[in-house]
């Protein structure tokens, strides 16, 4: 008989349980993990709302936490708990169990029928359940990616202009009590619920940087950001430095102080916008095309930030030509602005002119406005959700979606 | 929000204890899962005055076990059972108590689960916040999907 000879394992119970949570990995994480010297991983979860928060108020509480994300070095999960009917034991095998068995068993022949059918059985070892989970955590990566620009916008002082910062003296106060670069940003990046690489391009995205004296790390506005980049084209083209080749930064640095000396901006802010439009490293060569979408797009949010603002198409390509070194002037052309951006430009335009139509007629239709990640997230929502629903749902046949998106529209 | 690290590795091995299960369930902290439908009923721990003669504890240790059944692989034999044989993963009894048996199976997991448990303190050591560790990757399961059957006394 195959059950008579087969070996048994008795099975126990350890009180008091331990606490263990079930994560499943997705493959690349676990390949990620099963390499020789796999990374710290970390646990980050958005600060819960704290921009104006001061010190005095309680602790966060977990209820305050919207969403918890599990990150590499270079990339981020969102985290799902996923509770499950069934229960999931670890267990672990057990040398204790093994002697109270025996001593049960051996010791005591009169005990219970269990153990006594145990002992036939030629129980030699123990498993035991150390923990029971209920759920288990589950990972995924959301379509729509992770909006961290706005957090971390957040978390640094608007940078408008030198007196605005004045060097730690506003209302904002020294958020940090290191005045080292490199700590400052680290206390920034703590705070922003993605990996340590998602932070660092959005850092370098936004021209972040960080002003020691105030303890605080810094964001430009559009306007500023077109300033000092103004600024570098003019200082470029004055001491002959061609922006297209190779250049040092210190150079284009020198090249846009004023005669005294003086600059309009702190050399960080400077910095961070030569690097945004620069390839990478410090000996310098800009990233053409990505430069001039940046110009396009950085001089359309300054100047035209909504759709009120709208400037002339032409206006506006003039002045973006006007914002690029003499060579490049033919590369600005409205294809080069992103390409969902520059759509949704026109989008906007055709629902700003059904409004408007009763009452102002319409508006110039050949201006431009700068429409920002939120109001483009909502135009592709839109767009793209109910076009995409509904050819799926006639595809399916599926009533369920059919009328799921009537509804929504209904809403 | 601090980051709470998860470290890949746990901190400390625990002690090698000779591991009973089949050697595709064995891990390399000895770890390994079992999912049934359902719950194990243990009387709690206060109620130990009344626990029943065949859990055999000792009020003053901290840990204690009770037995709940035996495990058993009838298809699995160490000695026969080849390393790329994999029909005996297709039935798993575990018995509980003398007349019920469930009938599983062991389970490739569809992807691997971390066991992760908060990572243990040296005491002394300065307390800055919670660290997590992945205590072990486990990559199978044994379970049991149906309800236990009355067997007979064996």
């Amino acid at each position: 008989m195959s059950t008579q000879s087969a070996q048994s394992i008795l099975f126990t119970h350890t009180a008091p349980q331990q606490a263990f949570r079930l994560l499943e990995l997705p493959p690349d994480l676990a390949e990620l993990l099963s390499s020789d010297n796999p990374p710290t991983l970390e646990i980050k979860s958005p600060a819960p709302s704290s921009q104006d928060s001061n010190p005095t108020d309680p602790p966060p509480t977990d209820t305050t936490r919207e969403y918890i994300n599990l990150c590499t070095p270079s990339q981020t999960y969102r985290i799902r708990q996923v509770q499950s009917s069934n229960s999931l034991h670890i267990l672990r095998p057990s040398d204790d169990g093994i002697q109270r068995g025996d001593l049960a068993v051996i010791g005591a022949p009169t005990s219970t029928p269990t153990e006594d059918v145990l002992a036939d059985m030629n129980l030699s070892e123990t498993m035991t359940t150390i923990a029971k989970c209920g759920s288990t955590l589950e990972l995924h990566t959301p379509q729509e990616g992770f909006d961290i620009i706005p957090i971390l916008e957040g978390l640094l002082g608007k940078y408008d202009s030198n007196s605005d910062s004045n060097h730690g003296n506003t209302g904002q106060g020294r958020l940090s009590k290191h005045t080292d670069r490199r700590s400052i940003i680290e206390g920034v990046f703590a705070d922003v619920p993605v990996s340590r690489a998602q932070c660092e391009r959005a850092w370098r995205e936004i021209c972040a940087f960080v002003l020691p004296d105030t303890g605080r790390g810094w964001v430009p506005t559009a306007k500023v950001k077109i300033g000092v980049w103004k600024r570098v084209i003019e200082g470029a083209m004055l001491q002959g430095i061609d922006l297209g080749k190779q250049f040092l930064v210190g150079d284009v640095w020198k090249s846009a102080l004023d005669e005294d000396g003086e600059a309009e901006w702190p050399r960080e802010l400077f910095e961070a916008v030569v690097r945004k439009v620069c390839e990478a490293g410090d000996g310098a060569s800009i990233d053409q095309e990505g430069c001039v979408r940046w110009v396009g797009e950085t001089y359309l949010e300054a100047v035209a930030p909504t759709a009120n603002a709208a400037v002339g198409r032409s206006e506006f390509l003039n002045a973006w030509k006007d914002h690029l070194p003499e060579g490049w002037r033919e590369d600005a052309a409205f294809s080069k602005l992103t390409v969902c951006g520059f759509k949704l430009v026109f989008i906007w335009f055709a629902n700003s002119m059904r409004v408007q139509e009763g009452k102002h007629g319409f508006p110039d239709p050949t201006t431009i406005c700068f429409v920002n990640d939120d109001d483009r997230q909502k135009l592709k929502k839109n767009l793209s959700t109910d076009a995409s629903a509904s050819t799926a749902a006639k595809k399916a046949r599926n009533w369920h979606e059919l009328f799921k998106n009537q509804k929504r529209q209904k809403r | 929000m601090p980051s709470i690290p998860l470290h890949p590795r746990a901190s400390n091995s625990p002690t090698r204890v000779n591991n009973p299960l089949p050697q595709l369930l064995q891990t390399p902290s000895g770890l390994a899962l079992l999912e049934l439908q359902g719950t194990i009923n243990i009387p709690s721990q206060d109620n130990q005055s009344r626990s029943s003669p065949d859990s055999p504890r000792d009020p003053n240790a901290a840990v204690f076990e009770t037995p709940i059944g035996r495990l058993m692989f009838p298809d699995y034999s160490p000695q026969f059972t080849a390393p790329d044989d994999t029909k005996w993963m297709k039935r798993v009894y575990l018995y509980v108590g003398r007349y019920q048996r469930m009938t599983g199976e062991v389970k490739k997991l569809p992807q691997p689960l971390a066991l992760v448990q908060r990572r243990q303190k040296e005491s002394g050591a300065a307390d800055d916040g919670e660290e997590l560790e992945i205590v072990e990757v486990v990559k199978y399961k044994i379970f049991f999907k149906s309800r236990p059957e009355p067997v007979n006394d064996i």
